[in-house]
This record gives C-alpha cells, structure tokens and sequence, in this order.
C-alpha cells in the first residue's frame, strides 16, 4: 500500500494557480526526491500534505485521507515538515527548538531517546544546547531544524530545500545526514533546488513544471536524460 | 531623605502596578498583533465586577474578587474568538472593534451604576509605615499581588511548555504550526491571560480610586507608555518600564508638582520615540 498518496490535486493562491492537478506516490520506506524550478510548486505541495493551504483533489496517508485534517493531526499521524528556509525559533535556545518539536508528544522516554539520536547525529547541536538558535551558522541552523522534526517523531519526513544557501562541503554532510536518517527507517521526501543533491541521493524523483508532475522516474536513469541533463546539468 | 523614601515606596507600588496592566497588554501584541484598545475596559471591568459581587450578591472580598478576575478572562476569550478571530488578519478592524467594546462596556456600567464613582471596599483596612512613609494596606497588597503575578506570568511563559508555546508563536507563527501548535489556542489564552491580569489591577486599585465608567483610559494611556518605552512586544520590557514610570510619575508628582505625572509619560514617550524608536528591550520591527 502507498505510504503517501497525492490524488490529482490543485492549490490556488487567490486566482493564482500554484498545483494544477498534481499527483505523487511514496512507498513505505522509499527516499523520493521532488525537483523543479523556481516557483515550479514545490513548496506548495508540500504545504498542501501538511494542510497549510487550502487544496482541491484528495491526499491520503497510510490508508488515510489527511486533506481534511488539521495541520496538528498530520503532525501527530507521524507527517512531519521540515521547511523551507529553517523557520527556527529563533529567540530560542537549541535545546528549546528541540524541545518545541516534541509540543504533541507526551510520551517522555521517547522524546528522551530522539533527543539522543538528534544529538548524536549533529554533535554540535549538543555542544551548543545552550546557545540562542539565531545565532548559529546556516548548516547548524538547518541541523537544528531537521533535528526539530525528527523529534516530531515522524514516519513521513519531508524536507524543503534543506541545502539551501549551504556551501559544497556543508552540503556533503547534509546529504550524508539524510541518508543516515532515511536508512533508520523514516520515509524521506526530498524536496531541492539542486537537482545534482537529490537526483544522487534518492531512489526515485519527481520534476516539476509549472505546478505538475513534469517527468518522473528512476533518479539514476532521469539523470541520464538527455532532456533532463539539458535544463538541469549545463546551466549549473 | 523623606522624599527619596516616599519616592521609593510609592513609586514601587505604582511602577508594579503600571507593570500589571502593561505585561497583558504588551503580550497580545507581540503574539497575536492586536493592539487591544479593550484592554483598559478588562481593567474596570474587574473594578466593577468585584464591587458588584459584593454589593449585590453580597459575597465575601476575597471570592468575589476571584469571581471578577475570572468573568473578565472569559469575556476577554469571547472577544477574541467572536469579535476578533473573524477578521484577524485585518488590523484596522481589530483596532474598532476593540474600541467599540471598550465604549460598550463604558457605556455599560454608565447604565447599569451610574455616572458617579462607586467606593469599593477594601480587601484589608489600615495604614502601615514604611521606613517612615505611610501606605494604606491596600496599596501594599495592590503591590503583592501585581508583583508576584507578573513574576508568575514571566516563570509561566519562560519555564513551562504551554507558555513556551506563547512565545513560539510570537518569535514565529508559521514554524509554531509545523510543531503542532495551533496559534487560534495560543492567542485566546493570551487574550484571557491578558484580560485576568488587567482585571487584577482594576480589581485591587478600585478601593483606591473607586470605580467611574471612564476608568478604562487611564491604564490603557498608561500600558501604551508602557509598551512604548518597553518595547513592543516584550515582557521584560513592559516590567523594566513600568517600574521606571512608576517612579518618575512619583518623582515629578512630590519634587515638582501633583499636577504634571501625566506629563511625565508623554514626555518619556517622545523621547524613546525619537532615541530609541524599538524601546527600551524591543528586538523586532513587527
Ligand atoms: N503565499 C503565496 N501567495 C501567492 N502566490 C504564491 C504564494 N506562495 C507561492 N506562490 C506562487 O505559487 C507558485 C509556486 O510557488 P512555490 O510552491 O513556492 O514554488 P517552489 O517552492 O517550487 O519555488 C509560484 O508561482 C509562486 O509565485
Ligand atoms: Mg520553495
């Protein structure tokens, strides 16, 4: 069965269309990757599984439709965002951003144990526990809020342009860090502007134009794709 | 040396006071934007609740009291669920609508009690002396509660979880709700939050300055001060500033003349608008 099912869906902005009837699956334990331009729908689609904007079509998750639900109970069903541009608590300590991830659980032993894994996967977020958030580099910043939706405790984890504004070597450790994640059993949606990033990292992706699914396929083959190659490999 | 003492004491009870009203008042701002024109109007509403209770149902100080301090939270929670939350994103019509329940409830207490003030009783009758200077025991018990309530308030939002979750919202709306938290909870517990601590003030400065149907402008003049010269937004702010006007009202009024403690908020307003526009502890532009 589908882990996430995105049925035909659109989102509007006003008049403005943003998704235009688009469609994804993922498979329980799959690392899917989503590409595209900017302004292509990436963001939105994203917003759309997390019920942050209002959508037209259905969603489901794990057997379940979601479009429906509240942000919160998508949380708490295991759907877990990690957004564009960090959107950190940034006023807040480390260890409080970490913490906030955690608003829907009560289950202490378990928190107590994420929280280990968080700081074992990024040590320095440990070493810097006490620091203000806003006062980090941009990869501690874009640990920390990965670290934050891993302590939502998520089955489905979805990224949004996590390597944005990262150098090349950040970008390494990043890559390598969300495959740590993946490979501890979370299902992983990629979504990035760098297509290089996603396509060498994830089993499948999707390209997205103009607010659909443009191609999709196996991310070693679309990168083979001379079309592909054409728009997404020559211009960077 | 009389002076600096009364200056001091008088002026630690009023700066607590001017803090009270200032805390709730600055914290629906910083989290939910709204600038709460019916803030003062929480504020006379416990005034006059409590005095109602006690004259018409005729129950004890300290209940009635609790009583005021509570159906003013849950009128401050159902103007922001109905009055508010319809149209929250628009901040010129939370700015009417909050005023024309501030005229409302003025208008209200107009036809229920009259024109005149009304005399409420006083939790504890006497004066004691401090340091030489006499304080009625009301005006220190003012100074207990709003002392330990904004301690409480502060400890709340700094140490617990649903306090936390105040902040959140406040540093970042859009990442509280990728957390699960839902910002509609978060902005009407700050609204009852905001109104309980107004009602408080009310509620024990009543017994000082009795209750009139125009009392509502006063604190609100006085939290807008406040939150000016503190910073928008920031609690700490608010306690800093409301202790500094406290004081220098206190000043002006015993060294200068009993007339010109009004003119000491205007003036302190202008100055921190022209030097310093954020305030004293104010972080960001919202
Ligand atoms: N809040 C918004 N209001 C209006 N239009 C928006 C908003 N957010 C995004 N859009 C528009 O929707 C389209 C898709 O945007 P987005 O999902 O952010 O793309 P991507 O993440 O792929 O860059 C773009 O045309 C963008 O301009
Ligand atoms: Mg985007």
């Amino acid at each position: 069965m589908n882990l996430l099912d995105v049925r035909d869906i659109k989102v509007l902005y006003g008049k403005a269309i943003a998704l235009n009837g688009l469609s994804i699956r993922l498979q329980p334990g799959e690392l899917v990757g989503v590409v595209g331009p900017n302004g292509a729908g990436k963001t939105t689609l994203l917003r759309a599984i997390s019920a942050v904007v209002p959508v037209l079509g259905e969603i489901y998750y794990d057997g379940q439709r979601i479009d429906t639900k509240a942000p919160h109970e998508i949380i708490r069903m295991g759907v877990v965002q990690c957004p564009e541009r960090r959107q950190l608590f940034t006023e807040f300590t480390v260890a409080e951003n970490l913490e906030m991830g955690a608003f829907l659980r009560k289950d202490k032993e378990g928190i107590r144990r994420d929280l280990a894994y968080v700081y074992a996967l990024f040590p320095v977020l440990a070493e810097r526990r006490r620091q203000i958030s806003g006062t980090l580099s941009g990869g501690e910043q874009q640990m920390l809020a990965i670290g934050r939706a891993l302590l939502s405790k998520p089955r489905l984890l979805m990224m949004d342009e996590p390597s944005m504004g990262l150098s090349p070597l950040v970008k390494k450790h990043l890559a390598a860090s969300i495959l740590e994640i993946w490979k501890g059993g979370i299902t992983v949606l990629l979504v990035e502007q760098d297509a290089h990033l996603a396509l060498g990292l994830t089993q499948r992706t999707y390209i997205l134009e103009h607010g659909k699914v443009g191609l999709e396929g196996e991310s070693q083959r679309l990168m083979a794709n001379e079309e592909v190659k054409r728009v997404y490999f020559q211009l960077t | 040396m009389t002076e600096v003492l009364n200056i001091a004491v008088l002026g630690t009870i009023w700066g607590a006071l001017y803090s009270l009203i200032a805390v709730g008042f600055t914290l629906i701002f910083g989290v939910a934007g709204i600038v709460n024109l019916a803030h003062g109007a929480f504020y006379m509403l416990g005034a006059y609740l409590s005095y109602a209770f006690m004259t018409v149902l005729r129950l004890p100080v300290v209940p009635a009291a609790l009583l005021a301090v509570s159906c003013t939270a849950v009128v401050g929670m159902l103007i922001d669920r109905f009055g508010i939350r319809p149209m929250r994103e628009r901040h010129v019509y939370v700015l009417i609508i909050t005023l024309a329940f501030a005229l409302f409830f003025q208008e209200l207490m107009y036809a229920l009690f009259g024109p005149h003030g009304k005399a409420v009783g006083s939790f504890i009758q006497g004066d004691m002396a401090i340091g030489g200077v006499y304080v009625s025991y009301q005006k220190v018990l003012c100074f207990g509660a709003s002392a330990s309530l904004v301690t409480l308030l502060w400890l709340f939002i700094k140490k617990t979880k649903t306090g936390k979750s105040i902040s959140a919202v406040a540093q970042n709306r859009q990442a509280a709700i990728y957390v699960g938290i839902q910002p509609e909870r978060v902005y009407l517990l700050t609204m009852g939050i905001s109104a309980a601590l107004a009602a408080v003030a009310g509620v024990f400065i009543a017994p000082v300055l009795e209750a009139v149907p125009t009392m509502w402008v006063f604190p609100l003049f006085k939290a807008f001060a406040v939150v000016i010269i503190g910073g928008l937004g920031s609690v700490e702010g608010a306690i800093i500033a409301g202790m500094l006007l406290g004081y220098s009202e206190t000043c002006v009024s015993i060294l200068i003349s009993a007339n010109y403690p009004d003119m000491v908020y205007l003036v302190a307003i202008i100055l921190v608008l022209l030097f310093r526009p954020r305030g004293l502890m104010g972080k960001r532009a919202h």
